[in-house]
């Protein structure tokens, strides 16, 4: 599948609306749910994926096949997310997650213990956009730390970082909620 | 362990959720295996992480731009490069098909499939002008017995010219109409999908002021699809042909 997502973007680059639809039609709805996990808002997420696949029409020719086609769809799509953090005022890259106390077994077995996915999904909120797209990639777009790493543009150790910090929290968070609903 | 400060019992922690979604490999899976069979609470852990990723995973979503969000862009691209798109620009140049309905199939078949001669697609509107004429005094019947339906028919590329305006004209180029349709308030954008995909159309304008989408077909579909079309009572409100 990623060769013809790169035949069809050589096909973009040379003006060809058919294989635009074409990969829009394959591509659409997993990177919008992409930018929706990371954004609580269905419309401004898809404002930003018409901004992701108007950037692919503009730039397939740019493609140069060193990541992925969905690699270097996502990493579209992961920046024009930030960029809206950003310029919303919602977004402290710099800062690292404040200091929790250790989960332990007892947090995680009790969160093995229940199927709450309301829990999960509230305690993914929590996490700071750049811990929360880590895990999000992680778990829903089942990407290797390799590949979260390109789609951010840090350093794998970034992301391995990253996704220690957002596992703790998570765990802390979810360790609180169903304590506090037993 | 420099690259990230972590000690190594925080780094197989790290790794842990690559364990959970199975894309660890090689050395480190060996390594986070070897750690998690020796220690109980990284084997918890680890099945707890494999409950929040099936969570994350069940988690449906209700609704994306889908066909709506794709119009929106075509229409954008036309208006910004509308000479990207050398439809019936250039006589007896090789031309692409105008506006698309590929399949992703289709798609990887190569150009040649979606590329025809001038000539072709010329050749393809005189056969289906004909037709098409037919059928348009067979919805002038239907549009006398069933007015709500209200079907007209658009003669295609009869008495224009057979080049599309760089300004973004929506009129419908060589061998295909359009039709104007107006869906069921009820009718969801998934089911939408479903019904356009089926039958091979693509949202080109729309919403109208009225609530209106208008689909491209081809001349040779369009009495399929518009058959197609009103056979879906629970989504379809009304079809007609037109500019």
């Amino acid at each position: 599948m990623a060769a013809d997502h790169s035949f069809l973007l050589e096909q973009i680059a040379a003006g060809d609306k058919a294989a635009y639809t074409a990969f829009y039609r394959e591509l659409e709805k997993p990177v919008f749910r992409f930018i929706r996990s990371k954004l609580n808002d269905q419309h401004e997420a898809s404002d930003i994926l018409h901004e992701v696949f108007m950037e692919v029409w503009r730039s397939a020719g740019k493609f140069e096949g060193r990541s992925s086609v969905k690699t270097w769809l996502f990493g579209i799509a992961y920046r024009k997310t930030m960029d809206a953090f950003r310029k919303k005022g919602r977004l402290d890259l710099m800062s690292e997650p404040p200091e929790q106390a250790d989960e332990g077994p007892d947090a995680a077995a009790c969160l093995a213990a229940s199927q709450e996915a309301a829990h999960v999904r509230a305690c993914l909120e929590e996490l700071k956009p750049p811990h929360r797209a880590a895990v999000q990639m992680a778990f829903y777009d089942d990407m290797t730390y390799g590949q979260i790493a390109e789609v951010q543009g840090v350093p794998e150790g970034t992301i391995k970082t990253r996704v220690f910090h957002a596992k703790k929290l998570l765990l802390h968070c979810l360790q609180g909620r169903i304590g506090r609903a037993a | 362990m420099a690259e990230t400060g972590l000690n190594e019992r925080d780094e197989v922690e790290a790794l842990l959720p690559f364990l959970a979604n199975n894309t660890l490999d090689g050395e480190d899976r060996v390594r986070v295996e070897a750690a998690v069979a020796a220690d109980a609470d990284l084997a918890v852990q680890l099945r707890a992480l494999r409950r929040i990723r099936r969570e994350v995973k069940a988690e449906e979503m209700d609704w994306s731009p889908g066909e709506m969000g794709l119009a929106k862009l075509l229409r954008e691209i036309e208006i910004e490069s509308p000479s990207e798109a050398p439809v019936e620009a250039v006589v007896d140049a090789p031309v692409q098909q105008a506006p698309p309905r590929l399949t992703l199939t289709d798609a990887i078949n190569g150009p040649t499939s979606s590329t025809v001669s001038r000539t072709t697609v010329v050749q393809q509107a005189a056969n289906t002008n004909t037709r098409l004429r037919i059928w348009q005094i067979a919805a002038a019947v239907a549009v006398a017995a069933f007015a709500a339906q209200s079907v007209f028919v658009w003669t295609g590329s009869g008495g224009r010219p057979d080049v599309e305006l760089a300004s973004g004209d929506a009129r419908a180029p060589v061998g295909e109409s359009r039709l104007r349709i107006a869906f069921q308030g009820t009718a969801t954008e998934s089911d939408i999908r479903a019904l356009l995909l089926a039958q091979n159309l693509i949202i080109v304008d729309g919403p109208s002021a009225l609530g209106l989408y208008t689909v491209a077909v081809d001349d040779a579909s369009v009495d399929d699809a518009i058959a197609a079309l009103l056979a879906n009572r629970t989504l379809i409100e009304n079809v007609s042909v037109g500019q």
